[in-house]
Formats: C-alpha cells, structure tokens, sequence
C-alpha cells in the first residue's frame, strides 16, 4: 500500500452568513453555511484524484482547506503524515513548498506588472530552490519542462494565450518542486484543442515527477481522463468516491447516475435518459436533513430524511445512499 | 451550399457575410453562407476567436458600430442585412429571438422579470394589458418556470442562473418568433441545468416549429440538439455537415481533430492527440487556408489562396484541399 501524501478525515466547514442589521437586532439566528460536511478521502503518492460537483458544493473550500489556506471545523488534515492544523512558521513554508495550486483562470494569478521570468523566479528565488546564481537556468529548464521556450521569459502575461498563461501558471506551481499539485478547474476556461494540450502536459508531469495531484473539475470527461479516482460531491458532501471506470460503470448514487447522463456527449446517437434530473440544488444555507440529495432524488423514499449509511463495495468504491446496492446494480445508464 | 431543393424557400439565408473591424480592417468573419430551412436547427461551432458569435450577432444586426458587415442576409425571402434600426427592431423578437450566454446581462436589474416579459409584448405591439399578463404567464409556463404568478413579481437577482436563463428565454419566446438564435445558452449553467434547458430548446423547438441558430464550442451540445452543423475556424465556415455524417466522418482535418481533442475515457487507453499551435490572431490571418500552419495534411498550395467550398456527395461540404474523405458512394 502506497503512503498516503493527503489524507481528509471527516473535514466539515461552515460560514457563517452576514446578517442584515435588522435581523440582527431582532435576534433572528445567524444563517450558516455549509460548505463541507464530514468529508473524508486520502490520496496516494503518484495518485491523480478528481474532484467533481456543481457549483456551491464546496469543492473550491476543500481546495482551500487542503492547502491550509482554511481551518476545518471539524476533521483533520494530514499532508505527508502530519496534522496541518498544528502548523505555523518554518512547518507552514515547508507546507507551501510541498504542495502548489494551479488556478483556473492564470490571468487573474499572475501579476500583469511581472515578466514571466521574474513570477517564475520569485519562488525560486523566496523558497531558495536553487542557488541565486541559477535560478535563470531552473526557470529556463521549468519553462521548457511546460512547453513553453525561453523567449517566454521575457514576455507578460498579456502577450500570452490563455494556454500559454496556464502553462506558466503551472511552470510557477513546479518551480518549488511540491509533492501534490491542487489544480481548480485549471482547463476549464480553455478551448478544446488547447484544453487537450494541457490535459496532456499535466497527465506527463504528473508521471515524470511522481506528483499527485488533486484534480477539481465540473467536467466529469477531463476527470476520467486524468484521474484513476474520483470523489463526487453534493452540497458540501462526498456522495459517492471510487475507481474512475466503477463509478462510471456502475454508478451507486442516484447524483452520479444523474451526473453521467447530463454530459452531452460528442455521439449524436447517444441515447439520453429518459427522466432528466429535475429542480435546481438547494441553497448551502438549507441544505436537507438526511440525505442532501433527497429533495431532487429520483430514487427518494420516507428514510432518505434520515442519514445515509456509507455503503462499501470492492475496489474503494463507495456511496452514501440508503440504496446505494439497488442503484448500483441497475449499471450505467 | 445547403442539401435543400431550391423550390423551398428557406426561412434563413446568408451569403457571402463578412464583418471586418472599421478600424484596422482585421477580418473577423469572411465568406459565411448557410441557410436554414423552417422548424430545423442548426448548430454553428467552434473555439474562441472564430467568428461563430459574431456571425449570430450580424444576422441581428447587433454589432458593434466598430465592425462592418457585408454580404446579402434573407430572413423568409426578405434582405434584412444593413435594415435600419426601426426594421430590425420590428424583426427582433417578433421574427426572430435571441438568448445569450450571461442571462443577468441581457435582463434588466432593476424591473421584475414579469414585467421584461410583458415589455417584450408592449413594445411589438401585442395585446392589451389583460391579454399580456397572461401571456405572460402562459410563456412563464412554456419555459417551465414553477409559479410564474409569483415568480414574475420577481427581479433577476433573486432567481439562480437556470431560472434566469428560463427568464432570458421567455422573452425571446414570448411573440413567438420563427428563429432563435442562441449564443452558447447553456455555457454558464451546470451540467444537470443545461441538460435541462437543451431538453426545453429541444421541446420548443418541436412543439412550436420554430427554426433554431445555435452557437457553442461544445461538440456535445451540438451532437445533442442540432440536425445540420457549421464548424468555423478563423473566421470561415470549414465544414457543413449533418450532424449524424460530422461526427462519423467529418471531411475537413480540422473537424476530425477537433473531435480527436474531446477525453473519450482514460489517457492510458484513449490518449488525445490535440492539435498543436493555437488558432491565428484574428489581426494576423494567414493568407491561405486559416488551418494550413496547424493541419498536419496541409502542402504549399493551402498557403496560397483559400481553399475553394467543395459539396459533399451526400450534403453540406467543406473548404479543404486535402479532405480525408472516405471511397465515394456508388451512387454519388
């Protein structure tokens, strides 16, 4: 058994929603937000693992709180065997240094004011990777690792394509060498042909460096590309978490069942389920007791108001659904 | 170009349109022509910079006064192109409606949605205001949102992106247009909200017989709405094909690789082979075929002039020197 490097153990985050002052003053009860709930997974050296949801189910906070960008609640956040809740000074910069975010839009991560070369340097340079003497070389070498030659050095991010920014954006993320690369929707704002490019690059480096990498996307297709495992996640809970080719298989949770057959796929003669997913998901203020799913669940009977057992099959493959085992035995759509 | 007999007139015809930047003169659309018949939909796709969004936006004569269109446009036999603003405005949701990608853009903040819907009425001259509010409603319902009475006293920012989009459809439906044209309007959404949303475009479209333009990067969505499709790239439409015949054997390279970039499963046993280079700068086109610098089947003769439109045996065409066509059918 491979050494986890990110281990989430039962990681719950809420926040809690300003109130108007009025309803302040008139003691109505601050609303809370919840954004993760009780969620639990591990991944391994060398290990790919997605993340899909929808928007607001509190994929982007596990980024963060991965990162110890936030605090869990509740839970524990283990990064290469130790707690990095209990961190602070020298442990926190070695924790920067083992694990680097790409982000989805690199426009945004990258200062307008800063050539490629010096936003390259600069965590060269501050985490003292190489020698000051080559810290031109390392980015030249990281910039050629992405594709990218070393004219790049001295352009800005506005000379650049939104490919190009996203492989500096990456080139920046390896610079200190990290054990995990969290990627949020890191191609998802690109063109198809350019999103296969980067898939590709991030497929090889994650091969040729050893890296494991948390791979966060609402597209489940670029997740069964990259990935070996998935988590799926609902209004901050991780419904279902497996094998890639199970849970695409045999999907046991009616929200991955769901999700599978709202993809449009590239095949005019796919046939579409006959009962879409109905309704929207309700606010992370007023998320249902029981099952989170229950107000949209096809499949929902009187015990879903009660908590979902978490249902086990082979391979790591689970789902938290009182009829994970029926789900799963009526196959892919 | 199109399969249709030329007894039929089509409901939407283009020819030959180009929109250049007035300033500068850079090409953004060039040589555009597809028609489209009554009831049918068309898909137009393609990656960003390619001219599928601004050839929608000539059609309605919503560029802006920076770009320069030309070229004959007909809607039902009728040459709307360079029509002064009082004939377009006539045409624009009467004859034709439009849904865009960012519904909160296209709706006004600070009126309720009801009453956006009704002023799409007012304005084309329908109805008296009895008659209004409920077809309000009725049109509410049409797009399927849940208690239109209540939700109608609603304002934009109150509703999610889905409602908002249902909201952005009502009022592009509510004079019962011929055509729609549809600017990447799921883009925005979640996956399970735009299944949703391309189930009612799909509906609408068989239930009310109106023609649908839409435009998207995503093959998926076309494969999943469209009958005929256009894929553009730099500007120009490469290939023209009924959907069943693009993704099973599209002619042009760009189209196959295009396709050949979507994941289809795992990288260890489907690796993509994605198209190297990137798209040219709209500023800077090369002079021949716009695929030529990236398209591993290009020879010097795709550097030189525009590859000339070739029909297809079957329907459609494309615009390439060196299609990858399969042995021609007998009967061709």
């Amino acid at each position: 058994m491979r050494e986890p490097v990110l281990e989430i153990a039962g990681v719950s985050k809420h926040f809690a929603v300003r109130r108007a002052p009025l309803a302040a003053l008139a003691g109505r009860p601050r609303r809370r937000v919840q954004a993760v709930a009780g969620v639990e997974f591990a991944i391994c050296q060398r290990e790919c693992f997605g993340l899909v949801g929808e928007s607001g189910c509190g994929k982007s906070t596990l980024a963060r709180l991965a990162l110890g960008l936030l605090r869990p609640d509740v839970g524990k956040i283990r990064f290469q065997g130790e707690d990095i809740s209990t961190l602070s000074g020298a442990g926190l910069r070695a924790l920067r240094r083992g694990m680097q975010m790409v982000f989805q839009d690199p426009y945004a991560s990258l200062n307008p004011r800063m050539t490629v070369g010096a936003a390259i340097a600069e965590p060269l340079a501050w985490h003292r990777v190489v020698p000051p003497a080559e810290v031109k070389a390392e980015t030249r070498r990281l910039l050629s690792e992405v594709g990218l030659g070393p004219e790049t050095v001295e352009r800005y991010p506005r000379d650049l394509s939104g490919g190009q920014r996203q492989r500096v954006g990456i080139a920046r993320s390896l610079a200190v060498r990290p054990a995990l690369l969290v990627a949020d929707e890191a191609v998802s704002a690109l063109d198809v042909s350019v999103r296969a490019q980067v898939l590709n690059l991030l497929g090889d480096l994650g091969e040729r460096r050893g890296l494991s990498m948390l791979f966060i996307s609402h597209d489940l297709g670029v997740i069964a590309y990259l990935c070996a495992r998935v988590g799926v996640m609902y209004l901050g809970h991780l419904v279902e978490c497996g094998p890639v080719s199970e849970v695409f298989r045999a999907p046991a949770h009616p929200y991955t069942r769901a999700l599978i057959g709202a993809i449009p796929k590239p095949d005019p003669g796919a046939p579409h389920p006959a009962r879409p997913l109905e309704g929207e998901p309700p606010s992370a203020a007023a998320v249902p007791e029981g099952c989170p799913f229950r107000t949209r669940c096809p499949s929902a009977q009187p015990v879903c108001a009660t908590p979902p057992p978490r249902v086990t099959f082979g391979a790591g493959h689970s789902a938290a659904c009182h009829f994970a085992t029926e789900i799963r035995n009526q196959g892919a759509n | 170009m199109s399969s249709r007999p030329a007894s039929e007139a089509p409901l939407l015809a283009l020819e030959g349109v180009g929109v250049t930047v007035a300033t500068g003169g850079a090409t953004l659309v060039e040589d555009v022509s597809f028609t489209l018949g009554a009831g049918e939909s068309f898909g137009i796709v393609g990656e960003s910079g390619s001219g599928k969004s601004t050839t929608v936006r000539a059609i309605i004569g919503l560029l802006p006064p920076s770009l320069n269109a030309s070229g004959r446009i007909l809607f039902a036999g009728e040459s709307i192109a360079g029509a002064g603003e009082a004939r377009l405005a006539r045409l624009r949701g009467a004859g034709i409606g439009m849904v865009f990608q960012d519904p909160l853009a296209a709706l006004n903040p600070v009126m309720t949605v009801g009453r956006q819907i009704a002023e799409a009425l007012r304005w084309h001259g329908r109805l008296d205001p009895t008659a209004r509010r409920r077809r309000t409603t009725e049109v509410m319902r049409l797009v399927g949102l849940p208690e239109p009475e209540r939700l109608a006293a609603s304002y934009p920012h109150e509703l999610s992106g889905g409602q908002r989009q249902r909201v952005a459809l009502a009022i592009a439906l509510a004079c019962a247009p011929r055509l729609l044209l549809a600017d990447e309007p799921t883009t925005a959404l979640d996956v399970t909200i735009q299944d949703q949303i391309l189930r009612l475009l799909d509906e609408l479209r068989r239930s009310l017989g109106m023609a649908l333009v839409l435009v998207t990067h995503d093959l998926g969505v076309i494969a999943r709405v469209c009958e005929r499709v256009a894929v553009m790239y730099g500007g120009r439409i490469v290939e023209e094909a009924p959907v069943a015949r693009l993704f099973a054997a599209p002619a042009h390279p760009y189209t196959r690789m295009l396709l050949d970039s979507i994941p289809q499963g795992p990288r260890t046993l489907h690796p993509l082979a994605p198209i190297p280079g990137r798209p040219p700068d709209p500023a800077h086109r090369p002079p021949g075929c716009g695929f030529a610098p990236r398209c591993p089947r290009a020879s010097s003769a795709c550097a030189e002039r525009p590859p000339p439109w070739r029909a297809h045996t079957a329907s459609g065409g494309f615009a390439c020197l060196h299609p990858l066509l399969a042995r021609a059918p007998a009967h061709a």
